[in-house]
């Protein structure tokens, strides 16, 4: 089992460093200080709800409600600042009202037993609707300007932006590896009714996994807002399938409760790095989707041909 | 007294599908009898006759994730691969070439399908992954296509599938009522349906009792896949446009006509038939919804909503009834 793990990751550091290679020859403007920026700018929000689908992946379900719950933060963060009501109740009004979400997700997948993507697939739908309707279906202009020191700014000399890439990966690591409900959401992933036996709290962890989930996605919310200088109801929408790609590229196979931190960061570099190498390239937006979910298919194939060898 | 206890008992001999669809029947009655109380526009023959026609397209493009979820599986990419189907078929019909449209269509639907099918079938991909993959593919590859135009104005032969009518029915009823009829016999008088059944309440004890358990998915996928480019057509033919863009919603409208119509997310459980009734209450909610003046934003957030309710409620009635017969049988 290690050792699927151990050769696991390097394919993804592999595939990433040949993407690299291609697109430094295919573009000029690639491999630049300025390109690198905006790459770890557009990979930051992926990375964090890349977190959020990770966890419910681990748990043995998924996140579908992502994106929407993007733009409903991200829309409601936008108003308060329009109100200029400031920039604190802002964030807090995210996070809370993305956390909300994740922990309704939880509700009725944990406590209920609604299969996962019946029940983020609906709650997707209702907080795109919200999100609309708050909205009255334009970007929200206007917001305070100090909020895009998240995408602007430097701390210690560091991006903010990367900064926040960093923390959140050192405290999903601590959270996943060190503390007794990383241990119990794999316990779960790996065979929820074995974890159950063993005394795991599987309706507990795994609605508090959706609730983290929402948590993060309200985090990076902010950070969208932040970097659009708007609030767009539908800015978050694909970001949950970019997110189950880094997922699945990154080695989180659904149903199996393998994968970590690790896997993820590579992961979101990867899907980034790609986005970002097919618009200098110019491939067109809509091509770009088809070839983001040939990545994932063919990660998948990849795996499934690997398991079977083993 | 004896006459009715015997005719209780007679009831609770009916089959469980038949029982779950009279339920659903009758909640459809009562939201009809609430609305016609509510809203005087409701209850006339140009209001019903247009709420039956907008039923009969929801119905067409949820018979395919009927067959999904019949075996535990679920088809996201309904909406984007009618809006691939829908552009294919259209740029063959605005050349003139009617039947080159019609079978582009269906072929693009089902090569969509069989993709999905060989997939979920063969490697062992979920539907949720390989489906939800399937909907930015066919999506990206429709808005391509088109360049994100729409393709419009078609001619009248061809409009005909959907704005003719026959004995005074607008012809799509038909059409849904011809199909939904095919689909009851295969699911219920065909070895494929028996083996769908089979595989929905029971893969291992379906493998080992000797059904190909690949192939029967592999055929659901691309039996969903091929409605959906005829659904394709038949949408087209209707808003005399083909937009890659439409059909965002419609995973989540069949998911919901199929759900409320008694199909069950277990697998193995429900069928076509349930799902016109589904369709029914969905274009009655939508319809209800409509004529009180309710933003279509809003309307996204109940037919979600709704979903919800919905599974919820299948979900606890079953545990109930589970433990209804336990205590029976103690």
């Amino acid at each position: 089992m290690n050792r699927v793990k151990l050769e696991k990751i390097p394919g993804a550091v592999i595939v990433l460093v040949f993407a690299i290679i291609i697109f430094s020859i295919g573009s000029r403007n690639f491999l630049t200080i300025s390109n690198a920026l905006n790459i770890i700018m557009q990979g930051t929000v992926l990375l964090l709800v890349s977190f959020g689908m990770g966890l419910a992946i681990l748990s043995g379900g998924v996140d579908l409600s992502i994106g929407a719950v993007l733009g409903l933060s991200g829309v409601i963060a936008g108003i308060i600042m329009r109100a200029e009501m400031g920039i604190v109740p802002a964030v807090f009004a995210s996070i809370v009202v993305a956390t909300l979400v994740g922990f309704i997700n939880g509700f009725f997948i944990a406590r209920l037993g609604v299969p996962p993507f019946v029940a983020t697939f609906s709650t997707m739908s209702m907080a795109h609707g919200m999100a609309l309707v708050i909205s009255k279906e334009g970007s929200v202009w206007g917001i305070d300007q100090r909020i895009r020191w998240i995408s602007d700014g430097y701390v210690l000399g560091i991006p903010v932006p990367l900064a926040l890439a960093i923390l959140a990966s050192i405290v999903f690591l601590i959270l996943l590896k060190y503390t007794s409900y990383g241990v119990g959401i794999y316990a779960i992933g790996g065979n929820e009714e074995a974890a159950l036996y063993s005394g795991v709290p599987v309706v507990a962890y795994r609605t508090i996994a959706y609730g983290i989930s929402g948590l993060i996605t309200g985090i990076a919310a902010i950070v969208l807002v932040a970097r659009m200088n708007s609030a767009l109801p539908t800015a978050g929408l694909g970001y949950e399938w970019d997110a189950i790609a880094v997922a699945v590229v990154g080695g989180l196979i659904f149903g199996t409760g393998k994968g970590g931190v690790l896997g993820i960061v590579v992961g979101a570099a990867l899907i980034s790095v790609v986005r970002n190498g097919l618009n200098l390239l110019g491939v067109g937006i809509y091509l770009q989707v088809v070839v983001v979910g040939l990545i994932i298919v063919l990660a998948f194939v990849l795996e499934v041909l690997y398991r079977k060898k083993d | 007294m004896q006459t009715t206890e015997k005719g209780i008992a007679k009831f609770f001999q009916i089959p469980n599908q038949i029982k779950v669809e009279l339920t659903r029947f009758s909640a459809l009655i009562i939201i009809c009898v609430v609305l016609s109380l509510v809203s005087p526009h409701f209850a006339t023959v140009a209001n019903l006759r247009n709420v039956v026609l907008q039923a009969s397209l929801l119905a067409l493009i949820s018979f395919g994730m009927t067959f999904a979820l019949l075996v535990e599986g679920i088809d996201l990419s309904v909406g984007s691969v009618i809006a691939l189907a829908g552009v294919v078929s259209a740029s063959f019909v605005v050349k003139g070439g009617t039947a080159e449209g019609f079978i582009a269509g269906l072929v693009v639907g089902a090569a969509c399908g069989l993709f999905n099918g060989l997939l979920i079938g063969y490697l062992g991909i979920p539907p949720v992954i390989a489906t939800y993959g399937m909907l930015f593919i066919a999506r990206g590859l429709a808005l391509q296509y088109t360049g994100g135009f729409a393709i419009y104005s078609f001619d009248l032969r061809f409009r005909w599938i959907a704005t003719g009518t026959l004995l005074g029915i607008p012809l799509p009823i038909i059409l849904t009522i011809i199909m939904a009829v095919i689909l009851h016999l295969l699911a219920t008088r065909t070895i494929l349906g028996k083996n769908i059944y089979a595989v929905g309440s029971n893969r291992t004890a379906a493998k080992y009792s000797g059904i190909k358990v690949g192939t029967v998915l592999l055929l659901v996928y691309l039996i969903s896949g091929t409605l959906s480019g005829f659904a394709a057509i038949v949408y087209i033919a209707r808003l005399n446009a083909a937009e890659p863009i439409i059909g965002s919603l419609f995973a989540l409208d069949a998911i919901a006509a199929t759900v409320i119509g008694g199909t069950s997310f277990d697998g193995g459980e429900g069928g076509p038939r349930g799902t016109v009734i589904g369709a029914l209450i969905i274009a009655v909610i939508r319809n209800g919804l409509n004529l009180l003046k309710v933003s279509t934003q809003w309307q996204m957030f109940f037919i979600g909503a709704i979903v919800l309710t919905a599974v919820t409620l299948d979900l606890v009635t079953k545990k109930l009834s589970m433990a209804g017969t336990k205590s029976q049988s103690l």
